[in-house]
């Protein structure tokens, strides 16, 4: 834990101290939040999210940066019948996540000053997860913080000089705690950088 | 300048929309809830005769008081629907000095639970503040909502231990929001339930 605390310092410390040589961008992209384990617990798609990117170009080809972002997962559950060991309960269940991740990330630009420029990103960084079942007036609420890693390819499309559309595809992999099992989703993230 | 303001109004034009996705339930009868437990190593099959009073205990928490028992407009529905469920799986009544196999007691309760409100900050239940949006009269925004339990236990009475209590080898439980007119219905289809997800009640 100490290893990853240290990572995520040397990656943010670096992220500041280059910004003062580099050019910035700022990024808000809508997102989508779909798949991964969270499907497990709610399959429904996450049409409620946001994501916040601020990156440092230390050259042109690569970034480092911070972004955090939030999924709002929601899904209700027909009654059914839930049953543990000799206990049953039947009743709807209304199932809701919140997911908060935060990293610090470095990309890699293929096509850098073109038109289309696809990139690779990783992140290091963390997700806090925010889970709560309601069934009848009953509330059951699980939230933790975990530590995760994020993969990402996308494309920046650049509209005008000082502004790209952003694509983005990440996939949000947060490990497991002593308390709760791993968990994953996709983001799919789509809006607008400024230069 | 003008492509910048686009973008923003088009990010933010979808963050405006969330607030048009509804969640959380729709009606009253979404927050019912039957729990049932047994014990496992109880033999029902075996069993064939049960006993049930005639009236339905209500708890009221005054265990020193005289007993208080719920209405017969909704005690009788509620029975009549136990014993049609019990006869389903092949259960006797019988009366209670007649040796039943089982015994069945119900009780119900209500329980109000009452939600203080505050609009915008708790200081708006006091003063007339201006509260993130208008200027308000004093007053104390409270909700309350009340749910309502029948408990159904099934106990032994052969089994009756040293100090006189009784094993209970099955139990269920219904809640739900309580509502006007269509309660009784609703306690009816949860008895329905309660038996539903039991089917180791079934008798020979």
């Amino acid at each position: 834990m100490i290893m990853k605390k240290k990572i995520f310092l040397m990656l943010l410390v670096g992220t500041i101290s280059v910004g003062a040589f580099a050019q910035t961008t700022f990024s808000i992209q809508y997102s989508l939040g779909f798949g991964g384990t969270i499907n497990d617990y709610i399959t429904s798609t996450s049409v409620r999210g946001a994501t916040f990117e601020y990156k440092i170009y230390p050259s042109p080809n690569i970034s480092i940066g911070i972004d955090a972002g939030w999924n709002h997962f929601y899904e209700r559950r027909a009654y059914d019948t839930y049953t543990a060991g000799t206990m049953s309960l039947s009743g709807v269940q209304f199932r809701y996540a919140n997911a908060v991740p935060i990293f610090a990330t470095t990309s890699y630009y293929l096509k850098p000053g073109e038109k289309i420029n696809p990139y690779l990103g990783l992140g290091i960084g963390t997700v806090f997860m925010s889970r709560f079942v309601d069934m009848g007036v009953f509330r059951v609420t699980e939230e933790e913080w975990h530590f995760a890693l994020k993969p990402e390819a996308g494309v920046l499309v650049n509209l005008a000089p000082d502004m790209d559309l952003i694509l983005g595809l990440r996939y949000n992999n947060a490990f497991a705690t002593s308390d709760t099992d791993a968990i994953s989703y996709m983001m799919f993230n789509v809006g607008f950088v400024w230069k | 300048m003008r492509k910048k303001l686009i973008a923003l109004m088009l990010v933010g034009s979808q963050f405006a929309l969330w607030g048009c996705y509804l969640e959380g339930p729709d009606y009253t009868e979404e927050l019912d809830l039957v729990y049932s437990n047994y014990n496992n190593k109880y033999d029902f099959a075996s069993q064939g005769t049960y006993s049930i009073p005639d009236q339905i205990v209500k708890v009221t928490g005054d265990p020193t008081g005289p007993p208080e028992y719920i209405s017969p407009i909704y005690a009788t529905p509620i029975l009549n629907e136990i014993k049609a469920q019990m006869t389903a799986l092949g259960w006797q009544e019988v009366d209670v000095n007649a040796n039943p196999d089982v015994q069945l007691m119900p009780a119900a309760w209500t329980t109000t639970t009452i939600v203080g409100g505050y609009y915008g900050g708790y200081y708006c239940w006091w003063y007339p503040y201006y509260c993130g949006g208008g200027w308000y009269y004093p007053y104390t925004p409270v909700s309350s909502y009340s749910t309502g339990t029948l408990l159904l236990t099934m106990v032994d009475p052969n089994l009756q231990a040293i100090d006189g209590s009784l094993p209970v080898v099955w139990t269920s439980a219904m809640n739900g929001l309580l509502s006007s007119g269509t309660d009784i219905n609703r306690v009816k289809d949860g008895i329905k339930q309660a038996f539903k997800q039991s089917p180791y009640l079934k008798t020979n």
